[in-house]
């Protein structure tokens, strides 16, 4: 055998063994892309052969989008003020998410104060803490600061609960920023505000937009805590909404929930879409390179 | 801008980074701050700088204390050891932050930092990012960011370590000019001997937190304090040897492992007097020791090593267990192993304390 052979017979080896491995990812994500696959057909078809492919093309499960639908006897709302909730809650938990571990992370990063050891540990384990087990309570103190039923209440509960996470990611980046670049703001005549946004936030934009994503998606889809504190129908929000079409299974239309649920997703799969590129440079903590 | 420091500790845990630091850098003076790697130079710029409280004593800026005055309202110019540059900034921007932040007319500037820029040779790097420049580029923007707002005291963290030998010495005159020029009070940190001895006015050495001694580099180069600044300043450092002393009337005899010198009473009464069998170390430097005929008074020694210099040669002579470095000539020709004769300039030499390190020189 020539060397030559010899090479070929290794390349043929590994492509082999490549083979095999990405015919063993793609068996193991075919549950997913079939969900999606069914989804989709589902959403766009009166019936769905094979699991996945569309019989006789429809607009008909979309028709949530311009009328008024009604499912048995039970009539229901219209999807935009849903969706304009839905929007809000995401987008106020976004906001006031990503403007505290700003704060928060800068301080716990830079800052020496009594009891800071104690704070980021603390963070922690209230971020492994379930929110289920504090529906109840979350309940009582929701009824009696007068935020039950309102989204605002969902807003603050969410933030709270995911504030830890968010502000931890936070200071990973604020961490990797050198004192030096800091002091020299200081000396070029910036004050600890102006510092702080002037030079700092803008080196770690990146975990900015990673922290933001995150919040939006979660308050996206943010469902226990909509479903139960959220009882006035101009309250729902889309998560409920898509509950509510599910019912009791009684009268479960699957085009038209195949269709609602697409509609759901089409934010997360726009985030994604436009932020792939910069969410592969982050690690956790810090930017790649 | 005067510049004192009185009675300054620093101490990170229970380590004292700065030690008891006493300090007078006078309006307009070019101050450099020498010593080894870890002896405290960069903490004692960040205190002046107000990045560090120090743990007591105080800082004055024209006999005004300024220890709780916040660092963004000092006036100070500084450049960092690692340059510190805004990553997310052109270096136009860079440049022109601490004018925006002065509030200065846009047209202003655009002229200062054009100026200062042609100044440091990067005009053509201005709508770079600091990421894709050198390193060496990157210091004189340091360079340049610092002193564009005419600060009324400028602090240089090492900001020449990373030039080329050309570009250092010709920035060593831009920066020294400049500073003149302004007039402004600068504090220098280096532990290249040959920049501090080229560019200050002053320079104070410090040693593991403690100033070793503060004087012109003449002044410390004719006159060390001590043995630390002895080897410290000047190159090819200085030799030492330790020797027993032996005080015979008025004459001075030192007495090494295979040789004796015995001081003249011109040359003995300069130093302060000791025990007599008592250790202590005696200094000369290279450029005053000769290579000669034998003769009393000499040293013996067998050559180990020839170095050249290119104008000079460095003879590297082994006397007993120890080695000592001769400066000679071009026209020097002898060779690994020969015998040689040491000649010593007696008027040029030291002798320190074997237990303290201290100079028996009289002070004045
Ligand atoms: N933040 C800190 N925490 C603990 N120790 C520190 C800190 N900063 C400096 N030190 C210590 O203090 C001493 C002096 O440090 P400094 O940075 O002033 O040295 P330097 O003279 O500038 O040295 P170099 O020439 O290497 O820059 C060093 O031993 C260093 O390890
Ligand atoms: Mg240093």
């Amino acid at each position: 055998m020539t060397v030559r052979e010899v090479m070929q017979m290794i390349n043929a080896k590994t492509s082999l063994s490549r083979i095999a491995i990405y015919l063993l990812l793609i068996i193991l994500s075919l549950p997913i892309v079939f969900g999606y696959l069914w989804l989709f057909s589902g959403s766009i078809s009166e019936e769905v052969e094979f699991g996945i492919v569309p019989k006789s093309i429809t607009l008909k499960n979309w028709r949530f989008l311009w009328s008024e639908i009604t499912i048995g006897t039970k009539v229901f709302e219209n999807i935009w003020p849903i969706t304009l909730n839905s929007i809000l809650l995401a987008g106020s938990i976004t906001l006031l998410e990503v403007l505290i571990s700003l704060l928060a992370g800068y301080a716990l990063s830079r800052m020496n104060f009594p009891g800071k050891d104690f704070i980021l540990k603390t963070t922690i384990i209230l971020h492994a803490f379930p929110g289920v087990a504090l529906l109840i309570a979350l309940y009582y103190v929701l009824n009696y600061i007068g935020m039950i039923d309102k989204i605002t209440g969902v807003v603050l509960v969410k933030v709270a609960l995911e504030l830890p996470m968010a502000t931890w990611m936070i200071k990973g980046f604020f961490d990797e920023i050198p004192w030096e670049i800091e002091w020299a703001a200081y000396m070029d005549g910036c004050s600890r505000l102006q510092a702080w946004y002037k030079v700092i936030l803008p080196q770690i934009k990146p975990g900015i937009a990673a922290v933001a994503i995150f919040a939006f998606l979660a308050g996206w889809s943010e469902f226990i805590y909509s479903y139960t504190f959220l009882f006035s129908s101009e309250n729902y929000t889309l998560a409920v909404f898509l509950k509510n079409l599910i019912g009791d299974f009684r009268f479960l239309d699957y085009g038209l929930l195949a269709a609602a649920g697409l509609f759901y997703m089409i934010p997360v799969i726009a985030f994604f879409l436009i932020s792939q590129k910069s969410l592969v440079t982050i690690k956790f903590g810090g930017i790649k390179g | 801008m005067e510049v004192v420091m009185r009675d300054v500790v620093k101490r990170f845990g229970n380590f004292k980074a700065v030690d008891n630091l006493n300090l007078t850098i006078k309006d307009g003076e070019f101050m450099a701050l020498l010593g080894p790697s870890g002896c405290g130079k960069t903490t004692t710029l960040l205190i002046l700088a107000g990045l560090y409280k120090p743990d007591s004593g105080e800082i004055l800026f024209d006999d005004k204390i300024v220890n709780d005055v916040l660092p963004k309202d000092r006036n100070i110019g500084m450049c960092f050891q690692s340059y510190a540059l805004y990553p997310h900034m052109t270096v136009e921007e860079n440049i022109a932050f601490p004018l925006k932040l002065k509030k200065l007319p846009k047209k202003e500037i655009e002229k200062k930092v054009n100026e200062i820029a042609s100044k440091f040779h990067i005009e053509h790097l201005l709508k770079r990012f600091p990421g894709q420049i050198s390193g060496g580029q990157q210091q004189r923007v340091a360079l340049a960011r610092a002193l564009v707002k005419e600060p009324n005291l400028l602090l240089l963290d090492e900001p020449l370590s990373n030039l080329d030998a050309g570009l250092r010495i010709s920035m060593r005159a831009e920066i020294r000019r400049l500073q003149k020029e302004l007039g402004i009070t600068t504090v220098f940190v280096t532990h290249d001997q040959a920049e501090a001895m080229s560019m200050s006015d002053r320079i104070a050495v410090m040693n593991k937190g403690k100033l070793q001694d503060i004087g012109t580099p003449e002044d410390l180069y004719m006159r060390p304090k001590n043995k630390f600044i002895a080897g410290f300043i000047g190159n090819p450092p200085m030799n030492f040897l330790e020797v027993g002393y032996v005080l015979n009337g008025d004459e001075i005899m030192l007495k090494g492992e295979n040789f004796e010198l015995s001081l003249p009473r011109e040359i003995s009464m300069n130093f302060m007097k000791k025990q007599n069998n008592e250790r202590v170390i005696l200094g000369i430097r290279p450029e005053h020791l000769s290579i000669g005929i034998e003769a009393p008074n000499t040293i013996k020694g067998e050559i180990f090593v020839v170095e050249h210099l290119g104008r000079d040669k460095l003879v590297d002579v082994k006397v007993g267990n120890d080695r000592i470095k001769v400066l000679t000539g071009q026209n020097f020709e002898g060779k690994m192993g020969d015998i040689v004769n040491v000649h010593l300039d007696l008027k040029n030499i030291h002798l320190f304390d074997a237990d303290d390190g201290n100079s028996m020189k009289w002070a004045g």
